[in-house]
């Protein structure tokens, strides 16, 4: 398969694809006229980037709604950030909250910082791809520092009480770090009434920028140690990192080019309407579902976790039957080397829920839409899992 | 006396050689002072480094990636059963042979698959390089580095009975791309593995390349092959192709364009180790679909072999594969990136 | 008539033998009267008319690509080769 053919995409909760026509407008229209260092120097160009930074901050800012543009840190990509909240907070002798959904982005620093003795953990099990608020209740003790959890699971879809979740943690006096890998730009997140202190996303995913970007919410509550110093552009004379945010955190070159992609990633998501991208991809994603229900469930197909299409983003995992003839991964190579539809295959990043779902260790088979993808490719995709299945489920 | 025997002059154990006329002592001090990297210590390879380190070049590079298995000791024939006991990696077994066999050569085994991060390092400081390989992937990337570096190669292939082999000059003759400018598609053409391959052949081609090794490191250039040779040692056949001229006929993209596209990584296989699942997946930049019954019927003799229209699915040896139409595959019983490549290259071909 | 040589990987679809006699006054001729008699032998050489690009087709040790390529006249006798790439070693 040559990348130029037209390709049936479904795999954006790895990362979007196709991107909005401004985000590709604004990165060529950066990249020609204002790819200068930002705030490094005083001339034209360089003012230019620093605005389309601080630009993209306040946009941030007003769309989740959070205390003021600085609180926004730049990051690589949500790894980067949710790196920087969870090393940057805990310290030896704190417990931390996290539950089995989550990617290894949260579950493997959290596991080294309990393998290297310096925080207990516990992992909350989630139900049909849920967590119960109750269980978070009951796991807090006096001595937990942080819960880090995702807002939706990036392997079901499923999207997690939030609200309430953060409402008991922050009752309880411990940090939360939500994960919207899966959720920004998809599932409204209005920090005025959640009271999340760490919200880390991508910028690459439902906020439509290209990879490479990523932010971190640091709020009034947190003080994340600073983990990279260097240039910031401002006060130079200083000796040490500034504390001011967001220069605190975000020592050297930041991706000016990348932001200036997301910056018109996330306007053009403002435009399209709250919860309108969720009710596309969810329709599609209901018509996979009812599939599954009729002539799939025949021949031995299910669904990963519980399927509430109100609480759900798209992001949908498919158990396969017969894994002989038909694990994930031959499927997801036959789907793109036959039909050019690109889906993914395995355990997504995610262990702990594909122990928990019995899919461990060969994985799910996961396919994600996006607001460009449309109803005749969702028939495609199943009459090729008809196809390719006939004669021998 | 010309010819008196003297232990202490390092001429003395190529005594036969310095005799004959195109060699001389000259000749041999030249190939004494010489370099080469022998890419593969296969079928191919062993003899080629055989007669090498016999005939006295002075450093003899050895980059294989395979451990020795007994089916190999039919043909390779540096190795020997006690290798096979002890697990030993080809190009650290060679060498420790050719150190016996001829310890005034400096030997440097080198356990890795070749590829487009490392083969200009590989060949940089050489004179000559060596094709022992059994794939197209590697030989486009041996092409590919030897044009760019502006050194010379030489290309021999072996399969049942039959044997090629070419000498490349990068600007005096063409190209590997000149002349063959695509390998065939995976799964298209007969390996080893598939159709056999006899020991004598083996020695044939490799003897032709090892006479062109010693022209060109003793400096007897206008004695070198500018045909492409073909025989079948099991027919008697012998036949000598002329492709010279197509150095000026071919708009080659490697020595006319100068756009290295194996070298760069743009074409070539990538692999990937996949989660947990003690298995690889290769997958290939080609264009057109396998031919699924023609594999089969290849594969047949060797294993289980069943296909559809979007897999083949093969058996043998402990080793899994399948294959899809474009030539990617995922083949299960290995977690190791190289010994999935040598794999591929046995049973599907590249 | 001019005789073209089958290399061995494509002897199962010559019927076993390694020359055939096909007519034709060019090499693009002999190909398409000699793939007409052993259709399966067609997508082994050609690829929508062309040669296909790891076959190599030789007049009496000449490359056709620096002759006239299908157009590389062929006389009576004249033999045809068909030359694939060795992969192994």
């Amino acid at each position: 398969m040559t990348t130029q053919q037209k390709i049936t995409y479904l795999d954006n909760a790895a990362t979007s694809f196709p991107k909005p026509e401004p985000v590709y407008q604004a990165l060529d229209h950066f990249a020609r006229t204002q790819l200068a260092n930002p705030g490094r120097s005083s001339h034209r160009m360089a003012k230019e980037a620093e605005r389309t930074i601080d630009n993209a901050r306040a946009a941030l800012n007003r769309f989740f709604h959070g205390e003021a543009p600085e609180r926004w840190i730049f990051t690589l990509n949500c790894t980067d950030a949710l790196n920087i909240a969870i090393k940057g907070t805990v310290s030896p002798g704190d417990h931390v909250i996290t539950t089995d959904l989550e990617h290894n982005s949260i579950s493997r620093p959290l596991r080294q910082l309990e393998k290297a003795g310096v925080i207990s953990l516990t992992r909350v099990a989630s139900d049909g791809g849920y967590i119960d608020p109750d269980d978070i209740r009951r796991a807090l003790t006096p001595a937990t520092k942080l819960v880090a959890m995702t807002h939706a699971s990036n392997v079901l879809g499923t999207v997690q009480p939030i609200a309430a979740i953060s409402a008991i943690v922050r009752e309880a006096g411990a940090l939360m770090l939500v994960d919207a890998a899966q959720s920004a730009g998809i599932v409204p997140i209005d920090l005025r009434t959640c009271p999340i202190d760490f919200l880390a996303f991508p910028g690459h995913k439902a906020l439509y920028g290209p990879t490479g970007t990523g932010s971190l919410y640091v709020g009034s509550r947190t003080k994340p140690r600073v983990w990279r110093e260097g240039g910031t552009g401002g006060d130079s004379k200083k000796e040490i990192q500034p504390e001011e945010l967001p220069y605190a955190l975000e020592g050297g070159t930041p991706n000016a080019l990348g932001i200036a992609g997301l910056a018109a990633g996330i306007a053009w998501v403002a435009e399209q309407g709250e919860e309108a991208n969720r009710r596309h991809e969810v329709a599609l994603l209901q018509k996979v579902v009812d599939w599954v229900d009729g002539q799939g469930h025949s021949d031995g197909w299910k669904i990963a976790g519980r399927w509430d299409p109100a609480t759900h983003v798209g992001a949908l995992s498919l158990i396969t039957p017969n894994l002989d003839e038909f694990h994930p991964q031959v499927l997801a190579d036959i789907l793109d080397t036959s039909f050019a539809i690109a889906v993914r295959p395995g355990l997504h990043c995610s262990p702990y829920i594909h122990r928990r779902l019995g899919t461990f260790p060969d994985g799910t088979l996961r396919l994600s839409p996006g607001p460009f993808n449309t109803a005749e490719e969702i028939d495609m995709f199943l009459d090729a899992l008809a196809e390719v299945t006939a004669g021998v489920l | 006396m010309a010819f008196a025997s003297n232990p202490n002059d390092p001429l003395d154990r190529y005594s036969r050689q310095v005799r004959f006329p195109g060699m001389g002592e000259d000749g041999q001090r030249k190939l004494m002072a010489s370099r080469v990297t022998l890419c593969g210590c296969g079928a191919l390879g062993t003899v080629l480094a055989n007669h090498l380190v016999r005939a006295g070049v002075g450093f003899v590079r050895v980059v294989d990636r395979d451990f020795i298995e007994t089916h190999n000791l039919q043909r390779q024939i540096l190795f020997d059963e006690d290798d096979v006991a002890d697990n030993l990696p080809k190009a650290e077994a060679a060498a420790r042979k050719l150190r016996k066999i001829n310890s005034t050569v400096t030997i440097e085994p080198i356990v890795t698959d070749i590829d487009h991060t490392n083969i200009e390092a590989l060949v940089s400081d050489v004179d000559l390089i060596l094709d022992g390989t059994d794939n197209f992937e590697t030989r486009y990337l041996i092409n590919d580095a030897a044009v760019k570096l502006n050194k010379p190669w030489i290309f021999g292939g072996v399969i049942g009975s039959e044997g090629q082999t070419m000498t490349i000059l990068p600007g005096k003759s063409p190209c590997m791309r000149c002349v063959i400018e695509d390998s065939p598609p995976p799964g298209m053409t007969p390996t080893c593995e598939t159709a056999g391959v006899l020991g004598p052949a083996v020695a044939v081609v490799a003897s032709f390349e090892a006479v062109e090794a010693i022209k060109i490191l003793s400096g007897n250039f206008e004695k070198l092959n500018t045909k492409l040779i073909m025989f079948d040692v099991w027919d008697w056949s012998f036949r000598e192709l002329k492709i010279a001229a197509l150095k000026d006929k071919v708009d080659c993209p490697c020595c006319k364009g100068r756009k290295f596209e194996w070298l760069d990584g743009a074409l070539g296989s990538h692999t990937t180790t996949l989660c947990g699942r003690n298995a690889v997946q290769i997958a290939t930049r080609r264009h057109e679909p396998l031919n699924f019954p023609e594999m089969a019927t290849r594969l047949a003799p060797l294993g289980e072999v069943r296909h559809n229209a979007f897999m083949l699915r093969f058996a043998t040896e402990g080793h899994e594969f399948t294959v899809f139409p474009d030539g990617r595959a995922i083949i299960k019983g290995t977690n190791d990136i190289a010994k999935a490549r040598t794999l591929y290259s046995q049973f599907v071909g590249s | 008539m001019p005789v073209v040589r089958i290399p061995t990987p494509l002897r199962p679809y010559s019927g076993g033998k390694d020359s055939v006699e096909a007519s034709g006054s060019t090499v693009g001729e002999v190909l398409t009267s000699l793939t007409t008699a052993l259709p399966d032998l067609k997508d082994r050489i050609l690829d929508a008319g062309e040669v296909r690009r790891f076959v190599n087709i030789y007049v009496n040790n000449e490359d056709i690509r620096y002759l006239d390529d299908l157009a590389t006249p062929v006389a009576d006798r004249d033999e045809v080769s068909i030359i694939p790439a060795i992969a192994g070693g």
